[in-house]
């Protein structure tokens, strides 16, 4: 497993894309953060503007990033290859996810220095940002699993991004407080309940505080083997 | 080596394969020849396992690749149609790679024997993308032949290269038949009698012919296109 991770890696790193899109992820996140954010208007020192924006970053960033993990081995036909090496499914499929998962991990570490700025600043309580660096990390594992999936399904890169997009913002938003006020009043509290605890913002929320919950940490594991599971599934079905 | 046992696959209703059987042992090269269309190279993914028969079933060194993949596969040697690459790599990097994965022995002394095999000591480094068609094509067989399988399954080894290099590939593949079952597909058949001590002939998934070269030759008239235009019919 790990000399397909390594490949994956090298494959990401051997072209200008990966350095393009980590400087592309950090430019939109910090200028969020800084413009949208009030950064310094605030005069708070800590990072919790910054991790309210990275969900929504990461809705257009990660799924731009998986897009073509599955889908380029079908088009150019390497997938031929993959699938006949003496390698067990799961191993091959784990594999990507994890690969493109240490991508993003590299690229949201590279945000560092907005850490070191509200400490050079302030005095935050960096235990509190390291959770929520934690938090943000975990739920980047969830969405790279979900738009890996998308990209098992098609040969086209670009279906593999929208139909990411969609479905990554859909989970999302459903713990919106604008989305769920809006519904309250149509649908039973439990229903409401049940649809906010499968939001990323909801688990995201609680995690945002500095504290890793269980709950949260649960949801984002079983999210990510969840949707694991669904491309081995995927091509369990050969035929 | 090889025994497929009454393969067919289907696609919907489309029979691609129906009831394929043969076997190929040590020392064989089989010419695997038909149509465009004929179902060899749904029946070379069969044979690697990338895709599951609906029927049949196939044995590598008497393990069947559905129910023992890991050791089935680590057997074969496979060139796919159209030779797949990871185009960003150099042929180095990419031989790497693969000795990696399937953890070859000792992967410098492998890749230099391949590198040497196939000639492709110049262009060793640069990356894949920006290669010619031929040098494509032995980066593909370099590949298949890194783990020195026992069974190496070429679709269309000689494609796209010049006389020179048809001629390069052939002798290696009859020099690596002394040690492995080999099966190669093929459009052109002046390619059989050169190589191959076995051919067979399929068309709509299902055999036609199976033989020696000189049995195929006195089969039918003088000229092999002709013979084949005849046993396609």
């Amino acid at each position: 497993m790990l000399p397909l991770i390594k490949r994956e890696l090298k494959l990401f790193f051997i072209t200008p894309v990966a350095y393009i899109f980590t400087a592309i992820f950090i430019m939109t996140s910090m200028s969020l953060t800084f413009y949208f954010g009030q950064f310094f208007e605030s005069g708070v020192a800590e990072l919790t503007t910054f991790f309210s924006f990275i969900p929504w970053v990461f809705i257009f960033f990660i799924p731009a990033v998986t897009m073509k993990s599955w889908s380029e081995e079908k088009r150019l036909g390497t997938i031929e290859l993959l699938m006949t090496l003496p390698i067990n499914l799961w191993k091959i499929v784990l594999s990507k996810f994890f690969a493109t998962w240490i991508f993003v991990v590299f690229s949201i570490i590279l945000t560092f220095p907005i850490w070191i700025t509200v400490n050079y600043l302030g005095n935050p309580d960096n235990l509190i940002i390291l959770g929520q660096y934690l938090g943000a990390i975990l739920m980047a594992g969830a969405y790279v699993a979900l738009g890996v999936f998308f990209s098992s399904l098609t040969n086209n890169q670009i279906i593999a991004f929208i139909l990411s997009i969609l479905v990554s913002f859909m989970f999302t938003i459903v713990g919106f407080p604008l989305l769920l006020n809006f519904v309250s009043g149509l649908l039973p509290l439990e229903i409401i309940e049940l649809i906010s605890t499968f939001s990323f913002l909801t688990h995201f929320n609680t995690i945002q505080t500095g504290f890793l919950t269980m709950k949260g940490f649960l949801f984002f594991v079983s999210f990510i083997a969840l949707w694991n599971y669904l491309t081995i599934i995927k091509f369990m079905n050969r035929s | 080596m090889l025994e497929v046992e009454g393969i067919s696959k289907f696609f919907g209703d489309f029979k691609a394969i129906n009831n394929l059987s043969f076997k190929v042992q040590v020392g064989d090269v089989m010419g695997f020849l038909g149509p465009n269309g004929a179902g060899k190279t749904t029946s070379m993914r069969v044979i690697t396992g990338y895709l599951k028969a609906d029927q049949g079933r196939v044995l590598i060194n008497n393990k069947n690749i559905d129910e023992d993949p890991i050791t089935a596969k680590s057997l074969i040697g496979y060139l796919p149609e159209g030779v797949p690459l990871y185009l960003d790599f150099s042929p180095n990097l990419y031989l790497q790679y693969v000795c990696d994965v399937r953890q070859v022995k000792d992967p410098k002394k492998s890749i230099e024997r391949v590198i040497k095999e196939l000639q492709l000591e110049e262009v060793k480094d640069v990356p894949i993308e920006t290669l010619s068609k031929g040098f494509k094509r032995r980066v593909g067989i370099a590949q298949a032949l890194i783990h020195d399988p026992k069974l190496l399954i070429l679709d269309e080894p000689t494609d796209g290269l010049d006389p020179l290099q048809k001629f390069e590939v052939r002798k290696l593949i009859k020099d690596l038949s002394k040690s492995k079952a080999i099966i190669i597909s093929t459009h052109i058949l002046d390619e059989v009698p050169e190589v191959c001590n076995k051919c067979l002939i399929i068309n709509s998934g299902e055999k036609k012919f199976e033989g020696t070269p000189t049995q195929l030759k006195r089969k039918v008239g003088k000229n092999l296109d002709e013979k084949f235009r005849k046993i396609i019919n």
